[in-house]
């Protein structure tokens, strides 16, 4: 058992592998490793594979390890780019909300009390360059001079699991300017209190990200810091009369991907809407809409829509791409391509009697036990190691005798012979029920010849 | 933290490693577990297609770990993996088949089969029972003999065994797989 483990949980060194098959290793580490194989099937067979290519394989397993950690990488470097990004334009708006207060402070000062507030624009804040990875929300009450309407800008970050996406640090800092925290559940909402008079702005940005639950800690800290040097004594001295939450809910990263497959002009209903290289698919409906959940929100995922009679078709859908219109375009050769085996078909007019088809004698079960068993393999297909399916075509004859042998299908001459030995040296045949002749098609397996 | 880190990936259980993707989803877990074994899926793969394709392969098997490894409760991850590559590798073949009208012939591929689970566990021991199978091995074709005894008793590789009996390579190994599983057949019937 103690032997089991210790190679059931442990890699084999490629080092070793390629040192093995280069015949660098000596006859005792050569040893080892057969017996290692012996028992482990993933490895005999990675073994055999191997020794299948003359060529060095080094260059390819460091490529693909390269392409694995650019795989898993991929996603970090996307993930650390936003937030450098996101300090630059919170710093900007920090800026513009520091003037605005200091205007405010200003005209609070020259005489205007109460009910005044200012609709903020912080366009340049939702640039668009940003937009791939955070969406913001604004909200925007017109006219903002007036009493409690204030600008709403709320968080709502998706990780992926909730439990430790608002870590303590955070919560402190925000209990700073926020001055109520609650937590219910899973959900942490912060409520900022600011005066009427002041502006208050909170925050959205969506995080379309699962697994960048350290970048968003990092935002949150940021925005904590930023705001109360910019909002600041007002929120202390008045009590909460509005309030603008800004809530961290965790939501199970998906992305719903809805579309409608049609011909161009009518919806097809039925049609497989397959995500590449998964099995996940869904089927659409009668009006050829279809929705479906992709759990990778942040690269394209290629969907391949298929239906009998179409081209299937194929295409890649980006992360913002959510609502599709997928046209099939009819397949000429679609139908042409399903073979149909069997017989002449023909229904026996005399009283509606079932057409039986010429039937081997003793019933295709023992008929087939018969080739499998008497299947001779020819020598020189041995040699060439041939292998494969052999189809004979035939006539069967009213009086049951066969006729008309033609190969429909060759493999090797030896083997197209022993075919033919087979089903003329072979069981008898039963003639079609109408008692007319009919063709019949025998397909003799040569299965690859191992040895045993 | 980061020094802990590396040593979970490097020394970790693949069941822990397997645990910490399904609870973070971070795919460094994933990474790290998947390169312990890369380079036999890529041998694997290696027996069905060219390198590239299979580099391919490697990769595609890695995406659908991403899906599968977070849906199905996974025993013995290097087995689930080895049937894993080989489907994969059996699908993509047959997709290839349909598409371009080729005929590629699935006859000489192994299909995998659960005893192969079987057979890693049986497999192990046998050298356990060796001294008391004399008599089975007695009872062996004299090529499967020869072989079995060189290769495990006598600790010998592929390459002396050949040179010593004058046997093919390739049949010394067949002989040791058939001699081992013959073996067990004769063992188990003395059990019982």
């Amino acid at each position: 058992m103690s032997d089991k483990h210790s190679h059931m949980n442990h890699s084999v060194d490629p080092e070793l592998i390629r040192k093995y098959l280069a015949g660098e290793l000596d006859n005792k580490a050569m040893h080892a490793l057969e017996k290692q194989a012996m028992d482990d099937p993933f490895l005999a067979d990675a073994l055999d594979g191997f020794a299948e290519r003359k060529s060095d394989q080094r260059m390819h397993l460091a490529d693909l390890n390269k392409r694995l950690e650019l795989r898993v990488k991929g996603k970090e470097e996307r993930k650390v780019l936003p937030i450098i990004r996101l300090d630059r334009r919170w710093l900007a708006a920090a800026g513009v909300l520091l003037l605005v207060m200091g205007g405010l402070f200003w005209i609070w000062r020259s005489g205007f009390r109460e009910d005044q507030s200012i609709a903020y624009k912080s366009a340049d804040v939702a640039d668009s360059s940003i937009t791939d990875t955070l969406q913001y929300y604004n909200q925007e009450e017109p006219m903002a001079w007036g009493n409690k309407s204030e600008k709403l800008r709320g968080i709502s970050i998706r990780p992926d699991t909730g439990s430790h996406i608002f870590p303590g640090n955070v919560s402190t800092e925000s209990r700073g300017i926020a001055g109520i925290l609650r937590r219910e559940q899973d959900t942490v909402a912060l409520a900022m209190a600011p005066s009427p008079s002041t502006v208050a702005a909170a925050p959205t940005l969506m995080a379309e990200k699962a697994d960048r639950t350290d970048t968003i800690d990092t935002r949150i800290v940021d925005i904590a810091i930023a705001n109360p040097k910019d909002m600041p004594i007002r929120e202390k001295e008045t009590e909460a009369r509005s309030r603008n939450y800004f809530a961290v809910k965790p939501i199970v990263a998906n992305r719903l991907i809805k579309g409608q497959v049609n011909d161009g002009k009518n919806g097809l209903p039925g049609v497989a809407v397959i995500l590449e290289g998964t099995t996940q698919g869904v089927v659409t409906g009668a009006d050829g809409s279809f929705s479906l959940n992709v759990a990778d929100t942040t690269k394209n995922v290629n969907l391949v829509a298929s239906y009998v009679g179409f081209k299937q078709e194929r295409l890649s859908v980006s992360p913002r791409e959510n609502n599709l219109d997928i046209r099939m375009r009819e397949d000429q050769n679609g139908l042409n391509e399903v073979v149909v085996t069997g017989y002449d078909k023909k229904i026996s007019k005399k009283f509606g009697a079932v057409y039986q088809p010429p039937m081997p004698a003793e019933g295709y079960d023992s008929y087939n036990e018969y080739l499998a068993k008497n299947t001779h393999y020819p020598a020189s297909a041995v040699a060439d190691n041939v292998k494969g399916r052999v189809k004979v075509s035939f006539r069967v004859m009213p009086d049951g005798s066969l006729e008309d042998f033609k190969i429909t299908r060759r493999l090797q001459p030896d083997c197209d012979a022993e075919a033919l030995r087979l089903i003329k040296e072979g069981p008898g045949w039963t003639p079609a029920s109408d008692r007319t002749a009919a063709r019949v098609t025998v397909e003799v397996y040569f299965p690859a010849k191992t040895p045993r | 933290m980061a020094f802990l880190h590396h040593n979970i990936m490097k020394d970790a259980d693949d069941a822990v490693l397997i645990l910490e993707y399904k609870r973070s989803g971070q795919l460094d877990y994933l990474a790290a577990l998947y390169q312990r074994y890369m380079n036999l899926v890529y041998g694997v793969c290696l027996r069905y297609f060219d390198e590239e394709s299979s580099k391919d392969a490697v990769m595609q098997i890695f995406e659908e770990l991403i899906v599968k490894l977070q849906q199905h409760e996974v025993q013995n991850f290097k087995s689930w993996l080895h049937v894993l590559t080989k489907n994969h590798c059996l699908m993509k073949l047959r997709s290839m088949k349909n598409r371009e009208g080729k005929e590629i012939s699935l006859d000489g591929l192994p299909v995998m089969e659960n005893d192969s689970f079987a057979h890693h566990e049986n497999g192990v021991s046998i050298e356990v029972h060796l001294q008391g199978m004399e008599k089975c091995l007695d009872a062996l074709p004299e090529e499967q003999k020869r072989s079995v005894d060189l290769f495990y008793l006598k600790e010998k590789s592929y390459k002396e065994v050949a040179d010593i009996t004058g046997y093919d390579m390739k049949k010394v190994k067949s002989y040791i797989q058939n001699g081992k599983r013959n073996l067990k057949i004769c063992m188990e019937q003395q059990d019982v």
